[in-house]
């Protein structure tokens, strides 16, 4: 691939362990879609050739939490919903990062009502948050890029979600 | 007045004095039956098997609380069944009104099967019990919701406080009001 002439021709790098992995890992995340609402259909456009994901190496949107690593809560919450969420949170292996998309799933939006959760975060730890509703590809793309960011930042050592 | 309300008419004169709670009239186009509660599952029964009527398929039921309303009857609750027939394609909706103090209704699922999902909606909004409704299980809410009826029009917006205090449960065993006549398992 031509890799090996800028490198200089001596067939190795060298780097630090954290920073290979990372820089693996944050190129590759497989995320995990929980879509209820509105939210998912700019999901979906953004994993669509348009807006197109897979340029972030996050193109894996399986509905399969053990083999995924980036949560992606895209709509509404109730309050029956939320065990269901919690289950499959506790499902994915770690390191897991999540991403709460939208105003319903951030805060409940504007269903302040009694059957919806005012934001998942007070159950599950979020990483990013984006603002909207729905909010744009674009603001997904973000969100993705600044969690891209957190991962590059973690230490090998450092267990993330206290276990 | 269409051809079914007619034969309505015609078949329980008797009861439909023209008060409400057991009249007939129209809105929007549509014909309204108010019938009292004793009859109603005669009606639907007749309007099922009376060739004339033939209402085959039934659309919606729902319940209405008509706590606010100006004219309303004397009782508070109000529940709705619409049918139609499919070959004659003609419509109606059958309206029964319930007292807040004995909020019971016969249920039409022993006429009308697909009455079973909106009985179970209207008991867990309203607190509306259906006699006789094989399955007593709530539809929309969780199982271990214990705050009340939520679309009564009394109730608050944002309910009384239960949302901010909720323990997650991992699962749960339905709990089975003594009030059904709930089937032996595989029946259904």
């Amino acid at each position: 691939m031509g890799l090996e002439r800028l490198l200089g021709n001596e067939g190795f790098v060298a780097t630090k362990v954290s920073a290979l992995i990372n820089w693996g890992r944050k190129n590759s995340l497989w995320p995990m879609p929980f879509g209820t609402a509105c939210c998912a259909i700019e999901m979906m456009a953004t994993a669509a050739g348009r807006f197109d994901m897979a340029r972030f190496g996050a193109e894996v949107l399986r509905f399969s939490p053990r083999q995924s690593d980036l949560l992606i809560v895209s709509g509404r919450i109730s309050i029956k919903m939320m065990p269901v969420l919690i289950r499959i949170w506790e499902q994915m292996p770690e390191p897991k990062w999540a991403i709460s998309m939208g105003a319903c799933a951030s805060s409940g939006g504007v269903f302040d009502t009694y059957t919806l959760v005012q934001g998942v975060d007070r159950f599950i730890p979020i990483d990013c948050y984006i603002p909207g509703c729905p909010p744009r590809p674009e603001a997904l793309i973000d969100a993705l890029m600044r969690i891209q960011e957190k991962v590059g930042q973690e230490h090998l050592v450092e267990a993330k979600h206290g276990v | 007045m269409s051809k079914l309300a007619e034969r309505i008419t015609q078949q329980f004169g008797s009861v439909l004095d023209g008060k409400v709670g057991a009249r007939v009239f129209q809105s929007n186009g549509l014909d309204i039956v108010e019938t009292p509660r004793e009859k109603l599952i005669e009606m639907l029964t007749f309007l099922k098997d009376d060739p004339e009527c033939d209402c085959d398929y039934f659309i919606d039921g729902f319940g209405v609380d008509y706590l606010e309303l100006e004219d309303a009857s004397s009782e508070r609750f109000g529940v709705c069944y619409q049918v139609m027939s499919k070959a004659k394609k003609h419509r109606i909706v059958i309206r029964t009104f319930v007292p807040e103090t004995d909020a019971k209704c016969p249920s039409a699922t022993a006429v009308y099967y697909g009455a079973l999902w909106p009985e179970r909606e209207a008991f867990e909004m309203y607190g509306v019990i259906f006699v006789g409704n094989p399955d007593g299980r709530r539809l929309l809410m969780p199982e271990d919701y214990d705050e009340g009826y939520p679309l009564r029009k009394d109730f608050p917006l944002r309910g009384k406080g239960w949302r901010d205090s909720f323990e997650v449960y991992e699962g749960y065993e339905p709990k089975i009001p003594t009030e059904f006549n709930r089937p032996p398992p595989g029946k259904y």
